[in-house]
């Protein structure tokens, strides 16, 4: 296993692991994901036919309508919500849907951003990784 | 992030469990943003939408049985309710989802709403002022009254403007905050936008060209009205994440181009050209043909100036029988319209009108529509997704209704 350690701003702290999914195009969890599945359900995205269930997901930023927060939430009550979030900088939307999911329902969503943009090369979507927070230092194995 | 005495009672829960359950939301949003105090908000716009969400019932339920009240002026968004029940049993709007949607109006009924359900809250009375901050949600009411009116909103989503509303307080971070607001992209024009579409393909392109970034369009005409920036904003926000924009001598932060840059100098300039606009409409367009199930006007919510028109352009027309011509706009403006006697000549036509609502999220799947036409950028971008999942012919009003008359 390599161990990167890198900068980064911890929104919701915690320590995961699972299966990434990458993304360079920025993306929206209003219509972009099915809630009842995990789904990726916008036909645009290159993420068309994954499904975010439990995955540690990585996309530079959200978009689109101030309902995505939401359609996270409800991703979240059904279980069907992503262990982790990774953005360059998070949009309050999803830091939204992420505090909400919190405080409504006890799941926690590690949520992080901020980190140095080399690690969306490093990491491809399928790696087995693990992430630790710690306030602004992360640490992630893979 | 410091509190103040008030901020504190009420987070430690003196003032009981809806403030202190708001203040956990808001604290913990303004301490990831950098917010370094709370701020005192003149009004709210709150969603009130997906019924079908178990979510969006439960967090209002929550909030409910907290005994939670708004404590500022707080209208809310378009949606399955009351006033167009009825209209939506012509199109089959299965029942369930109906139930639920009344449970999630009674709520908010409860809360103390204004019930205007619209998405262009500041028609009806919801109209901040200058330099005043609000909590807001509804992309496009945000992005009109950040640029237009000049009062000071972040995007919110649902939970979040519930809870600023009912403790009247906002995180101060983002656009509340006068450094956030700068231009920083230029945008010029080498054609005149006239007709309300090309504002709305304007703004998908400007959206497409600085997503995330504060652009001011530096040579918008003249001739440029409120529902223009409406349209313009609109898809802007929708297409690029944008939640401010200035155009200069027209908006209040951008009485001059330095003004809107704060004197900084622009990161790029753009210059849009006929041909983008036309790049702009193809890429728009997800129809394969024009054979359409419905027209679809009114997103935002038509106002009292478009109503006008669409009443010049259906007079004396009749609408084919097997497709819907439908016109979303608010119910007081629909009222004013009636007594314009426009809705006489609108209906005589055999389009429908309905009041307070929205397309997005209804059940067009189940009335059986696969492709609808519109001279909205903002349905263009929206209907394509689930749950709609439409094809979508976008065109201008005149050609809309060419296509529902022959």
């Amino acid at each position: 296993m390599r161990k990167l350690v890198t900068k980064g701003r911890t929104i919701s702290e915690g320590i995961v692991e699972g299966n990434a999914l990458v993304s360079k195009e920025n993306f929206s969890f209003s219509h972009g994901i099915d809630p009842y599945t995990g789904n990726v359900c916008d036909k645009l995205h290159e993420w068309t036919g994954e499904n975010i269930t439990n995955k540690i997901i990585f996309f530079p930023f959200g978009k689109g309508s101030t309902t995505g927060g939401l359609w996270l939430l409800e991703a979240a009550r059904l279980g069907n919500n992503p262990k982790a979030i990774i953005n360059l900088e998070m949009d309050p939307i999803i830091a939204s849907g992420i505090i909400l999911a919190d405080l409504l329902y006890n799941i926690r969503i590690v949520a992080l951003d901020r980190l140095e943009e080399k690690i969306f090369d490093l990491i491809e979507t399928g790696n087995f990784i693990r992430i630790e927070t710690l306030k602004e230092k992360i640490i992630i194995n893979l | 992030m410091y509190l103040s005495d008030i901020d504190k009672r009420m987070y430690y829960g003196e003032r009981g469990l809806a403030h202190q359950f708001s203040m956990q939301i808001l604290v913990r949003l303004g301490e990831i943003y950098g917010a370094k105090r709370m701020v005192p908000i003149k009004s709210a716009h709150v969603g009130c939408v997906y019924p079908q969400f178990g979510a969006a019932i439960e967090i209002m339920k929550k909030i409910d049985d907290m005994k939670g009240k708004f404590c500022v002026y707080t209208s809310a968004n378009p949606i399955l309710n009351p006033i167009n029940f009825n209209k939506w049993n012509e199109l089959n709007e299965p029942l369930k989802l109906q139930k639920l949607a009344k449970k999630q109006i009674a709520y908010v009924l409860k809360m103390g709403v204004v019930p205007v359900w619209t998405c262009t809250p500041y028609f009806e009375g919801n109209l901040p002022n200058y330099g005043e901050i609000i909590s807001w949600e509804e992309s496009s009411a945000v992005i009109f009254a950040n640029s237009v009116l000049g009062a000071r909103t972040n995007r919110t989503t649902m939970g979040v403007d519930i809870a600023s509303s009912i403790v009247g307080r906002a995180p101060e971070y983002g656009l509340l905050l006068h450094k956030n607001r700068k231009a920083n992209i230029s945008i010029k024009l080498n054609f005149e936008p006239k007709k309300l579409f090309e504002y709305g393909t304007l703004g998908y392109t400007i959206g497409k060209l600085c997503g995330g970034k504060v652009p001011v369009i530096e040579n918008l005409p003249e001739s440029t009205n409120v529902n223009h920036l409406k349209v313009l904003g609109a898809s802007m926000a929708t297409k690029g994440g944008i939640s401010i924009f200035h155009a200069v001598g027209i908006t209040p932060e951008a009485r001059t181009k330095e003004e809107a840059f704060q004197n900084n100098k622009p990161e790029f300039e753009h210059i849009i050209t006929q041909k983008d606009i036309k790049d702009s409409i193809i890429e728009l367009n997800t129809a394969k043909s024009k054979k359409i199930d419905a027209i679809v006007i009114g997103c935002p919510h038509a106002g009292i100036d478009e109503i006008k028109e669409l009443a010049i352009l259906l007079n004396g027309k009749k609408i084919n029988k097997d497709l819907y011509f439908c016109i979303f706009s608010s119910e007081r403006t629909i009222e004013l319209a009636k007594k314009m006697e426009l809705i006489k000549i609108i209906k005589k036509s055999g389009a429908k009108i309905f009041p307070g609502s929205c397309l997005v999220s209804q059940s067009t799947k189940l009335w059986g529509w696969k492709s609808v036409a519109t001279n909205s950028a903002k349905y263009a971008l929206t209907l394509p997704l689930k749950p709609n999942e439409l094809d979508v012919y976008y065109t201008d009003l005149e050609e809309c209704i060419d296509l529902a008359v022959n």
